[in-house]
């Protein structure tokens, strides 16, 4: 390819002063807590913060339990909608943004586009609620997949855009001038370069609507507790080791996809 | 007209945006590419050569104009209803594709049989040197190999014309040269008709049958490769094409064939001349260095003091200062050995023959 020419050596970060300990402070300060709670959760003390024994008997446990299957259950029935969906708005969004003629106020479509990610979402959280009240809308799986789809565009789109910003647009004028209409195009050129973006993206909003606990609390209604608030609900009565077995659990299933959807979105074109 | 005439740009405009951000990016560009000739666009980027190129392959619609394919109009017709073919720059091949599935795209597109697409993506593989290279994808090739798979998938579609952007600008200079002889060899066995868009002139010069010049959206001049060279029209096109002295100079006679000039040290020469000009206007003068020669004779139209002497192997180039017209580069081939004919300081005339000195339009 291209000859490259030689970047400028870049400034050895090594050699400042104090780094290594405070990027140690830091590392400890996000992850000792969830590794605390991991460790509990083979707690064989009923109190979750004296440590007697190991054991591993929380976990079956937690997985007869009929109400947290329950929770589960809900959780992945609306994550697996709300991604769905979201993902496919977040795709035409993109498509529409980058490969359109060029619209104006492109900069504002996008920033209204990622907007919901930097609104607190306690205020997202009681305005969807009033809205489900005004309109009537019995509070249920249905209002919260609803919310849940409204927040997980950003998340999708975000990694769906990148994707067809770094693809090269003279690929899909070759498709064209190759004879191929804009369908044939899409479907044999544009889309299965864009699905590490896709996939990636649809993890992302799963995850997130998976993890989600504030807007799903606001719009949820009986008998549509969702996992988180369903562990928000156990921890009033006291923080037990089965509460910390069902936090490890959801940890092990958003640390698998989250690793799965940064894979695919390094994936090389 | 008695030559097949393959494209016929008539009147051809492009402009991009609107009000105050108006980009006229074609200007009334008028050409005729010949049935089967190599032809090239050359001209400074910028200069809309890029632009006519996408006009042709159908991406941009011209404002104004009309754009001809053997007689059939082509405004308004998107690029896969178009018989042409496109090299890209960046070659554009299909990345989660094998060389011989980017090869086969256009074929299967039209509906062509899989026995045919078979044996044709066989024979242009054959025909870029790329056989048995079949199943590889493009990442797993070298710049020179992707560049033969990007020319093979657009060939394999036997295209009335074939578009190449830029196509040799990511190669090093080694592999330029070669792939150079390699697309001079494939328009020859294949017969299609090349237009060819390049910034380097000595590219322009090598490989095409005919040229146009371009700058700021115009065609400036079209012509063969000597007559761009030999007989450039104006300031610019002898200025972008090789190495040339401008003379100003006023007319003294002038017939539609030949022509005296006055040059400001109120020496006459010789030269080509054109229609419409009229004594006493006054007129550019070019002059290509290798054309003109230092000289004994008291009489020369041009004396002057060498400034610097320049050794390039097959030549040496002297930079003569001369009053009222500036540094005056002479370039001679060394046929004795390179022995510089005269030093630094020294004094000399400069002559030519009367036919090196050709009259511009601006």
């Amino acid at each position: 390819m291209a000859n490259r020419t030689a970047a400028p050596k870049p400034v050895s970060l090594k050699r400042f002063p104090g780094l290594a300990t405070g990027a140690a402070f830091f590392f400890v300060y996000l992850y000792l807590p969830i590794l605390f709670v991991v460790f509990l959760s083979f707690n064989e003390n009923r109190i979750a913060t004296i440590w007697t024994g190991f054991t591993f008997d929380w976990y079956p446990l937690v997985l007869g339990n009929a109400d947290v299957l329950r929770a589960a259950q809900n959780s992945l029935i609306v994550a697996t909608f709300a991604s769905v969906i979201a993902t496919m708005a977040a795709t035409l969004a993109a498509l529409a943004m980058t490969q359109g003629r060029a619209m104006r106020r492109q900069e504002v479509v996008n920033g209204s586009l990622a907007l919901p990610l930097l609104i607190p979402e306690i205020v997202t959280a009681v305005a969807t609620l009033i809205f489900f009240v005004a309109i009537g809308m019995p509070l249920g799986l249905l209002t919260i997949t609803a919310a849940h789809t409204v927040f997980c565009i950003p998340f999708a789109y975000l990694p769906i855009r990148a994707r067809l910003e770094g693809m090269d647009p003279s690929l899909r004028e070759a498709a064209f001038d190759l004879y191929a209409n804009e369908r044939q195009a899409f479907f044999r050129v544009t889309l299965p370069l864009l699905w590490p973006g896709i996939l990636s993206g649809l993890l992302l909003a799963f995850i997130v609507s998976l993890d989600n606990f504030v807007i799903t609390f606001f719009v949820s209604g009986p008998g549509s507790t969702t996992l988180p608030v369903y562990i928000y609900g156990m921890i009033r009565t006291g923080v037990t080791p089965e509460v910390n077995a069902v936090s490890a659990l959801l940890l092990l299933v958003s640390l698998v996809l989250v690793t799965v959807a940064l894979l695919l979105s390094r994936r090389e074109t | 007209m008695a030559e097949n005439i393959a494209i016929d740009l008539r009147a051809v405009s492009k402009v991009f945006g609107s009000g105050p951000d108006e980009v006229r990016a074609l200007d009334a560009v008028s050409l005729q590419i010949r049935d089967g000739e190599f032809f090239t666009l050359l001209g400074p980027s910028g200069c809309g050569k890029t632009t006519l190129l996408r006009l042709l392959a159908g991406f941009e619609q011209p404002t104004q104009g009309e754009i001809r394919l053997h007689g059939q109009e082509l405004s308004g017709l998107p690029p896969f209803r178009r018989p042409v073919n496109t090299v890209f720059q960046s070659y554009a091949l299909f990345p989660h594709m094998t060389v011989a599935q980017n090869v086969s795209f256009g074929l299967e597109m039209q509906g062509t049989s899989k026995a045919e697409i078979g044996r044709r993506v066989d024979e242009m593989l054959e025909l870029v040197k790329l056989a048995g290279y079949g199943r590889r994808k493009p990442a797993q090739l070298s710049g020179g190999q992707q560049q033969r798979v990007a020319l093979a998938r657009a060939l394999a579609n036997r295209p009335k014309v074939l578009l190449l952007d830029e196509p040799l600008s990511a190669l090093d200079l080694k592999l330029r040269k070669e792939m150079q002889i390699e697309l001079k060899r494939l328009q020859n066995d294949t017969g299609i008709t090349f237009v060819f868009v390049t910034h380097d002139q000595e590219e322009a010069l090598t490989m095409s049958d005919r040229l146009v010049v371009m700058d700021s959206g115009k065609a400036l001049q079209i012509g063969s490769p000597r007559e761009i060279y030999e007989h450039p029209e104006n300031r610019f096109v002898a200025d972008f094409i090789g190495e040339t002295n401008l003379l100003v100079a006023r007319v003294d006679s002038a017939d539609g064939e030949s022509g005296t000039f006055r040059l400001p040290s109120g020496a006459r020469v010789q030269g080509r001349s054109r229609d419409g000009l009229s004594a006493g206007a006054e007129v550019t003068l070019a002059l290509r260095p290798e054309r003109a020669e230092l000289s004994d004779d008291p009489d020369a139209p041009l004396r002057g003091r060498i400034e610097n002497v320049v050794y390039f192997g097959t030549d040496t180039l002297y930079q003569v200062s001369v009053n009222e017209v500036g540094l005056f580069r002479v370039r001679s081939q060394n046929v004795n050995g390179g022995m510089a004919a005269a030093g630094i300081g020294s004094t000399v005339g400069i002559s030519f023959a009367p036919d090196a000195i050709q009259v511009l339009r601006d």
